[in-house]
């Protein structure tokens, strides 16, 4: 899986980064937008760990 | 040049390994012995008695000293006795002490509901008549006219108790040594307080060794310390309030609000600055990191976040010029924080899967690992472990059993939600509570007003489900003792008899020493002065709370929004993920989330330990020989403050019983 992992994880931290900042600021800090970022994050922070935990560990 | 990523399971070994005594290799050894467990027998059976009475007259119980007193008293036996102590038998005989004494207190329940049920605020509220039978008996019961907890009355109550406290005892053993295999051999988790306890014990067992240690002049060192730390801040106070109108506090007791004066440039920001210069010593020992950024993340909040987007946005709306830190705190609290922080506390759940799900995904890699090894669930020789699959089994029993009890007390209510707590509340909460006492130290981890919101959402209006125990339990809190045990070289099994062993004693003891102090005198009455002025309070709030929900509604309840549960939950995993793409450790997100929306004053005290012990001390001692020291410094400090604490509350009760007559 080499560096796709960091690279996945990294793409989806800042979606989810930035879809948290749209939604505070332009959105009136809505629950909606707030946990759509909140699943993004998710996603990325499990790809993150997955990654670092096993495939990074073979590297 | 860039950062090299550090994988947290790198950051958390390396942690591990700091706090863990010896390296993480030792013996293990049984701490149960004759001479202990009726050591802790007499020692506890003569307390218990101390601690009731002591917490009816002066409302503090004196259980924190205790152990330590008892400790103390056992290695001075064995030293004139020409004898040693171990350790293990030490750490045995805290343990059995602490609960020794804990355990009278939970009768506490059966003389309360007795003089609750008699109670005209309960008359008044229309609650007296409705109280179960499993609770208390009618307050027509001869058992309540003649102040008998041996009358048949007390039966159905006393039966209850005992069968909800047997099967307490099966739910926290197992569900806390389930959760210690997952944070601190899976995981491999810091647990930063646990060597405080640990070497306490270890320190002390010295003594009775032919050859003192450092150990023991260290802990000489931090018990002095203690001792005058005790004596300025708790001692000088109590003494002189029994003396004086006013009792003279030479640091003003607990902390010196500066949040009046911050107003002109900071509306909303909170400051109060802790005098508990106490926590010093925790300082030295909490990892430097989480100290930092937890101060400079309320910081943060209390000086921009607050006054500078919360307060222009009327999001904190609540708040009034002139206010001081408990008020400022609590409309800031019911205005925003308390929501955020639960979306916070959401977080640190999350994050705490995703750190773990992985590791069991490589379990069977893993399992050829030695141990001590992260990702590894092998267990050193001799330390007394048990199969998972039987502790979760015997779980499963103390908890089913459990919810079928509290079914069978309230049948009406909705057994779905008896079932929701159980399975899905409970294991969730106590997870994320040992993961922070793995990673803090402390609990991080709470969900205000759950039972007010499960009884209004259930619909249920019956007043039984107030006085009903719910299935909303926390086991977090006890995988740190299984992590001190693990640290003295105790054998669990040992740890686990010894427990067990002494229970039938302190359940039959715990009863009878409170029907004799509630035969002495009514409770509560001129005898017992805490409890005359304080239970008519208790009893007031105590109605006020079980028909809050009479007409549906509760201010409290109000104040949770999820918008702002959802920003604290979206928010802490955001910093989570900038920190993971900056490669920064991962013990950063947990100060930075930890300090969000806190008071930077509470935490003075602790990072200036934090900041000598890493600056000064570790410059001085080396980075080994000061992680060796400052548990045992901490412990010592424990001690001598808990001894000034037992002192001055005897003091105090000797001057009370004194009766001044006018001739």
């Amino acid at each position: 899986m080499g560096n796709f992992g960091e690279k996945l994880a990294s793409f989806f931290i800042v979606i989810g980064v930035v879809l948290w900042v749209i939604s505070i600021f332009f959105l009136g800090g809505r629950w909606q937008p707030l946990i759509l970022s909140a699943a993004i994050l998710i996603v990325a922070i499990f790809i993150a760990h997955i990654w670092e935990e096993i495939f990074q560990d073979k590297k | 040049m860039a950062r090299e990523r550090i994988s947290q399971a790198e950051e958390w070994q390396a942690w591990a390994q700091r706090y863990d005594m010896e390296g993480g290799i030792r013996t293990f050894e049984s701490g149960l012995t004759l001479k202990v467990f009726l050591g802790a027998l007499f020692v506890g059976l003569l307390m218990m008695p101390g601690s009731i009475y002591l917490q009816l007259v002066s409302g503090q119980t004196g259980a924190g000293a205790a152990p330590w007193v008892a400790v103390i008293l056992f290695t001075e036996l064995a030293r004139r006795s020409f004898t040693t102590a171990r350790r293990q038998e030490l750490f045995i005989l805290l343990g059995l002490t602490g609960a020794a004494v804990g355990s009278g207190l939970q009768y506490r329940g059966f003389i309360w509901y007795a003089y609750f049920v008699q109670t005209q605020q309960a008359a008044q509220y229309e609650i007296a008549d409705k109280i179960p039978f499993w609770v208390a008996p009618s307050p027509d019961s001869v058992a309540i006219a003649e102040r008998s907890l041996l009358h048949m009355d007390w039966w159905t109550p006393i039966w209850i108790f005992l069968v909800m406290r047997l099967l307490g005892t099966i739910r926290h053993i197992t569900a806390g040594y389930f959760l210690f295999r997952l944070t601190a051999d899976l995981e491999r988790l810091p647990f930063p307080l646990a060597p405080i306890e640990a070497q306490g014990a270890t320190a002390l067992a010295e003594t009775t060794g032919r050859a003192e240690t450092w150990r023991w002049r260290v802990f000489s060192i931090g018990s002095m310390a203690g001792l005058l730390w005790g004596f300025l801040y708790i001692g000088i106070p109590s003494l002189t309030g029994v003396m004086m109108s006013k009792p003279i506090e030479i640091l003003k007791i607990p902390f010196i609000d500066f949040t009046p004066s911050i107003e002109g440039f900071a509306p909303t920001g909170v400051f109060a600055l802790s005098t508990d210069f106490g926590q010093i010593l925790f300082g030295f020992v909490l990892p430097f990191p989480i100290v930092m950024t937890e101060f400079i993340a309320a910081m943060f909040t209390q000086f921009f976040l607050n006054p500078q987007i919360l307060y222009p946005r009327e999001i904190l709306h609540q708040w009034r010029p002139g206010l001081d830190v408990r008020g400022a705190g609590l409309f800031n609290g019911l205005d925003f924080w308390i929501s955020a922080n639960m979306g916070k506390a959401f977080s640190f759940a999350v994050v705490g899967l995703a750190a773990s799900v992985p590791m069991l995904l490589k379990f069977r890699s893993a399992r050829g690992e030695t141990t001590g090894v992260r990702g590894s669930l092998q267990t050193p020789p001799g330390r007394g472990d048990f199969p998972l699959w039987l502790m979760l089994g015997l779980w499963l029993i103390g908890m089913i059993g459990f919810v079928w009890m509290v079914h069978w007390m309230v049948p009406n209510f909705p057994l779905t939600f008896l079932l929701g707590f159980a399975f899905i509340y409970t294991p969730l909460n106590s997870y994320v509570t040992a993961r922070t006492f793995g990673v803090l130290g402390r609990d991080l981890f709470e969900i205000p007003y759950i039972h007010e919101a499960t009884f209004i959402l259930s619909r249920y209006e019956e007043i039984d489900i107030w006085f009903v125990q719910l299935p909303d339990e926390d086991y977090g809190r006890g995988t740190q003792g299984w992590r001190v045990c693990e640290l003295t070289g105790t054998s669990f099994t040992s740890n686990i008899a010894a427990h067990l062993l002494i229970m039938p004693f302190l359940l039959i003891s715990g009863i009878l020493v409170w029907h004799f102090i509630w035969k002495i005198a009514p409770i509560p009455s001129a005898q017992y002065p805490y409890a005359q002025t304080w239970w008519p309070i208790y009893a007031t709030n105590e109605c006020l709370w079980k028909t809050s929900l009479r007409d549906g509604s509760s201010q409290m309840l109000q104040a949770i929004r999820g918008d702002y549960v959802a920003t604290g939950f979206t928010g802490s995993l955001a910093i989570y993920g900038l920190l993971w793409l900056a490669k920064m450790p991962s013990m950063w997100f947990y100060g930075i989330v930890g300090g969000i929306g806190a008071d930077p004053g509470m935490m003075i005290p602790r990072l200036i330990g934090a900041i000598i012990g890493r600056f000064v001390m570790i410059k001085h001692f080396g980075l080994k020989r000061w992680f060796m020291f400052n548990p045992v410094l901490a412990a010592g400090f424990t001690c001598g403050v808990g001894l000034i604490g037992m002192a001055t509350v005897a003091i105090a009760l000797v001057s009370k019983a004194v009766i001044v007559k006018p001739f």
